[in-house]
């Protein structure tokens, strides 16, 4: 088996686009959120709900849109994006940076692209509106290509000439933890010497507003308490639409390249619950489940771990059951050092986009050597008990970290990371 | 290839406005990202019906819609000027151009029709056949 580094990561997120503003915002626990009314005619519930700055892709005319360097990118690119594909490309391409990639270097056949999109609900209802309005008669050639579920690697296979692996994953809020497991796998077992994994989502009244049927969003309207995991208040996740990107690439290549890794991946597990469409098992069995697969590959031990970036998006009933899940593996033992907290709190819930998010930010942790508070955390769920819950951003000789993803349906995914070695 | 408009001769094939239906905030809106040029023309067309903007706003509009990397014969475009060999148009882009042009000019091309355009000329002849129609209905 191959070992697995991360070379190259690159965030357009509500707590910031780049690297050295993520790390600012996770340093000083400062939030993405914003209070407004996110559908079109203004009419719709009032929100809270993260915030890109530096990007508006609200309009599903790609000639509307602005963000970081879009003036110098052809319309012949944009104008097959959904609205969430500024947000990978301007992550993907600070991730290739980082990586010293090259577009002339991603041809090769060696090289991989998996990806997580949800498709934009915004841009296939517009685009059959208008349709609707010709009578049926006319539809914009590009309507699939721009808004169904593999929307982002059609448009990346493409725009960097990717002749390895492409794909897409739909797993609901794990779908970019499946992306960077199975990208683990492909380098792991020799088949791809490196994979671009991207991810991204709207966030927008069509992503967002369909939750409210299942109460699942805050109706908390003060910025700084409606995301809150893990807390004896919290009452629904805050939405957020975002893109982000990791370089994965076996080491041997990071080392040929005389690049140095930022982290190694060392396994991944999954498992399901078996139970629901949508609610957690109530005792987080498939999450408890996908951590002891995921050390097992690893050949780990729970206690080994320094920190794990929870799922836990702030809904009632998904952090009770992650909080017995991290309970089964002992973590509220006394003298466990493992610490736990979910950056959810600070960026909200990027529904298909988190894992792959939460991946990179444990990443950005690792290389700073931080573990970032529970924002918004001040009485703990009584379900928590024992769980070391910090709510200060600390700094700390950090090795191992997990990062915990579900999604509907009961699917669980848990990565390990490391330090390079 | 310049992006300027082809040279035909001008002449009146009988179609008042073909674009007369939209206000210029419409033409405008509906051409948003395309060439000062396509624009211009295509405004012309509200109240005319000259054959050099018919050609130059289809131009403007193939122009628009080829892929990324296309390569283009040299010289000034013409009516002669082939979509595929010259502008560089592959299947996808004459498609894109195609809803545009008929959302443009509220006319529908077959795909019988479109198998049959091979020129700027052959195109601006089917549309002012599918106007003529239109006009005369």
């Amino acid at each position: 088996m191959n070992r697995v580094v991360i070379t190259g990561i690159g965030f357009s997120s509500s707590i910031g686009t780049g690297r050295e503003n993520v790390l600012k915002s996770l340093r000083d626990l400062r939030h993405g959120f914003v209070r407004r009314r996110i559908a079109d005619d203004d009419a719709g519930p009032e929100l809270v709900v993260g915030k890109v700055d530096g990007f508006d892709v609200s309009s599903c005319e790609y000639s509307d849109w602005t963000f970081p360097g879009h003036e110098s990118l052809e319309p012949s690119f944009l104008r097959t994006l959904p609205p969430h594909g500024p947000y990978a490309y301007v992550a993907l391409e600070e991730a290739l940076r980082q990586a010293s990639l090259y577009h002339r270097d991603l041809g090769d056949g060696r090289t991989g692209l998996f990806c997580a999109s949800p498709g934009s609900p915004r841009m296939l209802r517009y685009r059959l509106n208008r349709f609707a309005a010709t009578g049926w008669k006319r539809v914009d050639p590009m309507a699939v290509v721009s808004s169904v579920p593999a929307t982002l690697n059609f448009n990346f296979a493409a725009r960097y000439g990717i002749t390895g692996a492409s794909c897409g994953f739909v797993s609901a809020c794990s779908s970019s933890s499946h992306a960077i497991g199975y990208a683990f796998d492909e380098i792991a077992l020799g088949r791809q010497d490196r994979m671009l994994v991207v991810s991204a989502e709207d966030g927008d009244a069509e992503s967002l507003l369909p939750f409210t049927g299942m109460r699942a969003l805050s109706t908390n309207l003060n910025p700084d308490k409606a995301s809150r995991p893990f807390d004896s208040k919290r009452d629904g996740f805050v939405g957020t639409g975002g893109g982000v990107a990791l370089i994965l690439e076996s080491a041997s290549s990071a080392k040929s390249r005389d690049v140095h890794p930022l982290a190694e991946m060392r396994s991944w597990g999954q498992a399901s619950d078996g139970y629901s469409v949508a609610a957690p098992h109530p005792e987080g069995k498939g999450l408890q489940a996908a951590m002891e697969n995921c050390l097992r590959a690893a050949g780990t031990e729970a206690k080994s771990v320094d920190w794990i970036n929870a799922h836990a998006t702030s809904t009632p009933a998904g952090d009770r059951a992650e909080a017995i899940a991290l309970k089964s593996l002992g973590y509220a033992k006394s003298g466990t050092k493992t610490l736990i907290s979910s950056t959810k709190g600070l960026t909200g819930h990027g529904l298909s986009y988190a894992g792959a998010l939460e991946a990179a930010l444990c990443v950005l942790c690792l290389e700073e050597r931080i573990v970032p508070g529970n924002a918004a955390l001040v009485e703990p769920d009584p379900i928590c008990e024992g769980l070391p819950l910090p709510t200060q951003t600390e700094s700390c000789d950090l090795d191992l970290v997990i990062n915990n993803s579900s999604g509907f349906g009961g699917s669980n995914v848990c990565h390990l990371f490391s330090q390079p070695q | 290839m310049p992006d300027r408009a082809p040279t035909t001769e001008p002449s009146s094939p009988q179609i008042p406005g073909a674009l007369s239906r939209f206000e210029e905030d419409e033409i405008n809106q509906l051409l948003r990202g395309f060439s000062d040029s396509t624009i211009e023309a295509a405004l012309a067309l509200q109240s005319g019906s000259r054959i050099v903007d018919f050609e130059a706003c289809l131009y403007g509009i193939l122009i628009f819609f080829r892929p990324a990397g296309a390569q283009s014969a040299e010289g000034l475009p013409s009516g002669d000027t082939r979509l595929r060999e010259d502008l560089g148009l592959d299947s996808l882009s004459m498609m894109e151009a195609m809803f545009k042009i008929e959302e443009l000019f509220d006319i529908s091309i077959s795909n019988a029709e479109l198998a049959t355009i091979e020129t700027i000329a052959d195109a601006r002849r089917l549309l002012e056949e599918k106007l003529r129609l239109k006009t005369s209905a």
